[in-house]
């Protein structure tokens, strides 16, 4: 691509000098935080404990970054594989509930965008309005709502306390929304000319095109609800239900020697997930910024 | 010009399941929920019409929360979006070097709070490193992070270190759109960078632009995570925001008072979709 300045090469040379060192503080800054979970998942106890001793006790020694263990051990990561039944079981908890909600958000998020994208009917901006607006709402506004219904049909403690207020929620339809309003109108046209009723006109037109945009609402979807806390805090009251991020946050109250290695295989789905479909993610963004151009 | 089907048993059949959800577990309640913020308690169950509303924007503490919300949404939400921007400009040119950062640029997003906050906790804390380097440089005793006024700081930053990089990913993506003729055009005629950006870049990637301000709000609402695992449920009052408010009637088991918060929370919120959408579509009409 050819770049449009009128300066000369030597500010040019000045200008990508710059903006190599600022690639390398962001990237710094990013995962300095990331790597010290990391590198605490291979320390011990003793060292660990010394690490995280927090200004509770009072020294007048101020803590200093260390950033590797003098001993290297897997000990944590053993522990929680072997010797804990609560990680996996709530592991594969979390993995359900994810799922469920970002498969049902994306299906349910599809027929909605098709609609509000392809239709028009009375109410359709109100409807607009009222998604867009419920999608904004924080987690304890929300939370009313919720539990008196949850509450009216018997389904709190239960799975689908968690499951049916997500995969419901606004999110998916106002991406969806988003997503095929900006899809070209011309083999729509075509298809219509050829006879093709409406259902394989959404099946076998619009849903191909839509793959960028059903991956980025994926991706968004499963971190977030991978990352829940408020939910199951207030929905669910038995522990064998809890998802991962839930028993991770306890453990690092009672037990801070413990909780790295978890969270080093907790962030684990969703980074290998970002590191797949990054591709998509980005042209997902795109479709939606090209269609506006046309 | 978008194609308009009508077949109106086809658009029933694919509005009723996601709507029917949505209305459900959502809006109905919602208008239900209306009773428990009209009565003086739930076991009395006495109709007191408005009272409730009334008598809230008496309490200092709901005043104070609701203050503090706005403040943060009209500073932090802003401050982030002009952050991304800026970096995004910087690297657009040096694309073939970010292929990388742009993978680990969005990771921060995937990390639970409560693990990364324990982290933060360590660089922020009174004897942490942030202190450690202030009073080894300027020779001073650490600063009070966590304590008082200054909580914005660790705050804002945290919400910037989670955020910016997914919305730099968004606007890089949109300005490697920006047709390069335009900017020749503009160059020919004389125009500043300062003056290419806001006459050709910003009108471009306005679509961009929307969907990154819708996001960084629901993500300004996330941050009372953060706040709340930083602090507790009573934080210093720079940062106690509405979400603790309702947190704390909700333990109290004080419904008709979180109820009346839920809805004037809404209502910020329907004020706030409203000037989005009418700034959206006076954008649209202008560059029509």
């Amino acid at each position: 691509m050819k770049i449009v300045t009128n300066g000369s090469n030597k500010t040019r040379n000045i200008y990508n000098f710059f903006s190599k060192i600022i690639i390398v503080i962001v990237a710094g800054i990013v995962l300095l935080p990331i790597y010290m979970i990391f590198i605490n998942s291979f320390m011990n106890y003793d060292e660990l404990n010394q690490c995280i001793t927090l200004s509770s006790n009072i020294t007048d020694k101020y803590m200093s970054i260390k950033l590797i263990p003098s001993h290297f051990t897997f000990k944590q990561y053993i522990t929680i594989l072997l010797e804990s039944a609560k990680f996996n079981q709530s592991f594969w908890k979390s993995f359900e509930y994810s799922f469920l909600i970002t498969i049902g958000q994306v299906v349910l998020g599809t027929m909605a965008g098709f609609v509000f994208s392809r239709f028009d009917f009375k109410g359709r901006n109100v409807l607009f309005f009222i998604i867009l607006s419920a999608m904004l709402m924080p987690f304890q506004v929300t939370m009313v709502p919720n539990y008196i219904v949850l509450n009216k049909l018997g389904l709190l403690n239960t799975d689908s306390a968690i499951i049916l207020p997500g995969v419901f929620s606004a999110f998916g339809m106002f991406i969806m929304r988003q997503f095929m309003q900006h899809i070209p109108d011309n083999l729509v046209e075509t298809a219509q000319i050829d006879g093709a009723n409406t259902y394989s006109l959404f099946l076998k037109i619009l849903l191909p095109q839509c793959k960028s945009g059903i991956l980025a609402l994926f991706i968004l979807c499963f971190v977030d609800t991978w990352n829940m806390i408020e939910q199951p805090l207030i929905f669910l009251s038995s522990e064998e239900k809890m998802p991962l991020s839930i028993v991770i946050r306890e453990a690092l109250n009672l037990s801070p020697e413990t909780v790295f290695a978890p969270c080093i295989l907790f962030i684990m789905p969703a980074i290998c997930m970002f590191f797949t479909f990054e591709r998509a993610l980005i042209e997902g963004v795109e479709a939606v910024w090209l269609g506006v151009k046309k | 010009m978008i194609v308009i089907i009508k077949d109106k048993r086809a658009l029933m059949i694919f509005l009723t399941p996601p709507i029917a959800g949505f209305m459900l577990f959502y809006i109905f309640p919602f208008a239900g929920g209306l009773y428990y913020a009209m009565i003086n308690n739930p076991f009395e169950k006495h109709f007191v019409w408005f009272d409730n509303f009334v008598s809230i924007f008496n309490n200092q503490a709901f005043l104070l929360a609701f203050k503090n919300t706005v403040v943060l949404t009209v500073v932090a939400v802003p401050q982030l979006i002009m952050f991304s921007f800026i970096v995004a400009v910087i690297l657009k040119n040096n694309t073939s070097k970010i292929s990388i950062l742009r993978k680990i640029i969005i990771f921060p997003l995937a990390i639970p709070t409560v693990t990364v906050a324990s982290i933060w906790l360590l660089f922020f804390e009174n004897r942490g490193y942030i202190n450690n380097v202030i009073s080894a440089i300027m020779h001073i005793e650490g600063l009070n992070w966590l304590g008082g006024n200054l909580l914005y700081v660790p705050i804002s930053l945290i919400y910037i270190w989670k955020y910016s990089g997914f919305n730099i990913i968004l606007f890089l993506a949109g300005l490697s759109h920006v047709p390069i003729e335009l900017h020749e055009a503009a160059v020919l005629d004389g125009a500043g960078k300062i003056r290419q950006i806001r006459s050709i870049t910003l009108p471009c990637i306005f679509p961009i632009i929307f969907f990154v301000t819708v996001l960084s709000i629901i993500n300004s609402f996330k941050m009372f995570r953060e706040i709340y695992v930083l602090c507790g449920s009573y934080p210093p009052k720079s940062m106690y925001v509405l979400q603790h408010f309702i947190n704390n009637s909700f333990t109290k088991l004080n419904y008709e008072q979180l109820t009346t918060a839920a809805y004037i929370f809404s209502i910020l919120i329907l004020v706030l979709v409203w000037v989005l959408i009418s700034f959206e579509n006076r954008v649209i009409a202008d560059t029509r």
